[in-house]
């Protein structure tokens, strides 16, 4: 292994009082992403993401995991400051990943021990409704306890400051009019944002697909905090939760047979149990119908528009467009998709 | 530093593999690549030199040992189909690398989907273990073995050759495809080898 990335490793490893591999070859490099170090030229696409590194014991089991990135993007060291900052707040320890940060020469790494129990990803998989419904219902509750306590607790993360829908979601908008959706489309969407109007800001996890799960007997741990704090639009983790968790409780991650919507349509059991985690998340903050339903267009649109900049396989990244080209469409023949995902919140503001 | 241009960051990602192998100088390199490589590019900013030779073009030159590191990429696109293609390529470049150096051969993996080619086309895709006998035959004494994902696109996993680390790469890897959830399995029953596209050897001088 190159002598800074060992270096690095190292580092971080002694913070977290953990011995050295002492055979580097036991490594295996997954998401090798992104160069490290980021050109200096122009690059299409998101050049930050590095690569990551799993380490195994000598007897094969996983020991760490190991986030490596080039030096000078700041996104790893946040990770690792918020993580700190997380752990020290209420009862959330047993909850988050354990991880230190080393650097040497152009890398930086975020080594996390790796976490016992089963990952969501397979857990969920051929899942009772039943189960998956009150799984939602932990989760959710639990990363709201998080988000709470860190808009509270986390000084650049406190805000009283309320976030506009339409304006928020615009960039993501405008990147989606460039040839993914019709113009047509993004005008019914942004209207749906603008009758909104205003929500307060609850900063979220912001990739809570079940990947980022584990299920360690009762307790549930959360991995990959990259993005959190970055999306404050409440809603925005009950949305994906509930969206990716029941993909992968149909098809492995495979993709929806058919689209999400039409599950929250026919309110089939997988449909009740969607309609009920977002209803109950979007009554905790308070949300009206056309609020709930602003969020939910803007969860989507910000997951298009990410999945299509970093250049995600187009099984992907169509999940999102075929939501809100369907919720377009919809709209634009004069249905209330809120009434659908939402029917019994109540149509005025707050 | 600068990328190649229209280079995206999955291409130039393929640069990561200097991180693992940690050659013990970072000078000079050479690439044997196909037309279509991106190798050569994406380890560029990893030395202070890299000459790029094509799969049929001149020998390498000089015979003093000069070179860091060589990597020969898509082995079956390189040799087309000739069998002593490899032997004579190390031959050449063999001597000329340091000690501390490193050689990185990629190649499609034989068992992987390629068998009606093979019938067609027989001998294009080399097996692991007689391209390991070359690379022994060579001269180069310590070699790893490495499976890559996808191949011949720039490898997104670099998983050693070895059921523990191809069984835990699918559990955090969450591959979509239908072989999804037997993935891990095929891997832990010690039958990794079917599972990726791509090998790769990395022998040190």
């Amino acid at each position: 292994m190159n002598g800074h990335l060992a270096t690095a490793i190292g580092q971080a490893l002694e913070k977290l009082g953990d011995p050295l591999p002492d055979d580097w070859r036991r490594i295996v490099m997954v998401k090798n992403d992104g160069p490290v170090p980021i050109p200096s030229s122009p690059v299409p696409g998101d050049p930050t993401r590095g690569f990551n590194l799993l380490i195994l014991s000598e007897g094969g089991a996983p020991t760490h995991y190991v986030r490596c990135r080039d030096r000078s993007d700041p996104a790893l060291l946040r990770e690792g400051e918020l993580l700190r900052s997380l752990a020290a707040l209420d009862d959330f320890r047993p909850h988050l990943p354990e991880c230190a940060a080393g650097s040497s020469g152009s890398v930086q790494v975020l080594a996390t021990r790796f976490m016992s129990g089963r990952n969501f990803s397979h857990a969920v998989r051929g899942m009772p409704p039943e189960r998956w419904r009150e799984s939602l219902f932990q989760l959710t509750e639990l990363v709201t306890r998080l988000g709470r306590a860190a808009g509270e607790g986390i000084v650049a993360l406190r805000s009283t400051e309320r976030l506009v829908l339409a304006d928020e979601a615009a960039p993501y908008l405008a990147a989606l009019g460039d040839g993914f959706l019709p113009m047509a489309g993004i005008e019914q969407l942004d209207g749906i944002l603008k009758a909104a109007g205003e929500v307060h800001r609850f900063p979220q996890h912001g990739d809570l697909w079940p990947g980022n799960i584990m299920l360690d007997h009762d307790t549930w741990r959360l991995l990959d905090f990259d993005s959190f704090g970055q999306v404050q639009v409440p809603l925005f983790d009950a949305c994906h939760l509930t969206m990716t968790s029941m993909e992968y409780l149909l098809t492995g991650g495979n993709g929806y047979p058919r689209p999400w919507l039409t599950y929250l349509e026919r309110r089939d059991e997988l449909g009740e149990g969607a309609i009920a985690v977002l209803h109950h998340n979007a009554e905790a903050h308070g949300f009206s119908r056309q609020q709930a339903m602003g969020a939910v267009i803007f969860y989507l649109v910000e997951l298009a528009a990410r999945l299509t900049r970093r250049r995600a396989e187009p099984a992907i990244s169509g999940i999102p467009l075929q939501e809100l080209a369907m919720i377009a469409d919809l709209t634009a023949a004069g249905a209330r998709v809120d009434s659908i995902i939402f029917p019994g919140l109540a149509n005025d503001h707050a | 530093m600068t990328a190649e241009p229209n280079a995206t960051p999955p291409v130039l990602a393929a640069g990561n593999w200097i991180w693992l192998l940690g050659p013990a100088r970072q000078d000079r390199a050479l690439v044997i690549a196909p037309a279509g490589s991106g190798l050569a590019g994406a380890i560029g900013p990893h030395f202070q030199e890299v000459v790029r030779l094509s799969p049929n073009g001149p020998a390498a030159g000089a015979s003093e040992a000069t070179l860091d590191f060589v990597a020969i990429d898509a082995l079956e696109e390189c040799a087309d189909g000739d069998a002593n293609w490899l032997p004579r390529v190390l031959a050449d470049v063999r001597p000329r690398l340091r000690p501390g150096g490193c050689l990185l051969l990629t190649f499609s993996n034989p068992f992987w989907g390629r068998r009606l080619v093979g019938f067609w086309y027989p001998g294009r895709y080399a097996r692991r273990r007689k391209v390991r006998r070359v690379l022994a035959g060579a001269g180069f004494g310590r070699m790893d073995a490495y499976f890559l994902q996808p191949f011949p696109a720039p490898a997104s996993s670099i998983i050693p050759d070895w059921p523990h680390a191809a069984h835990h790469h699918e559990q955090v890897q969450h591959i979509r495809s239908r072989m999804g959830r037997l993935r891990p399995l095929i891997a832990r029953l010690g039958a990794q080898a079917l599972l990726y596209p791509g090998c790769a050897y990395v022998a040190y001088a």
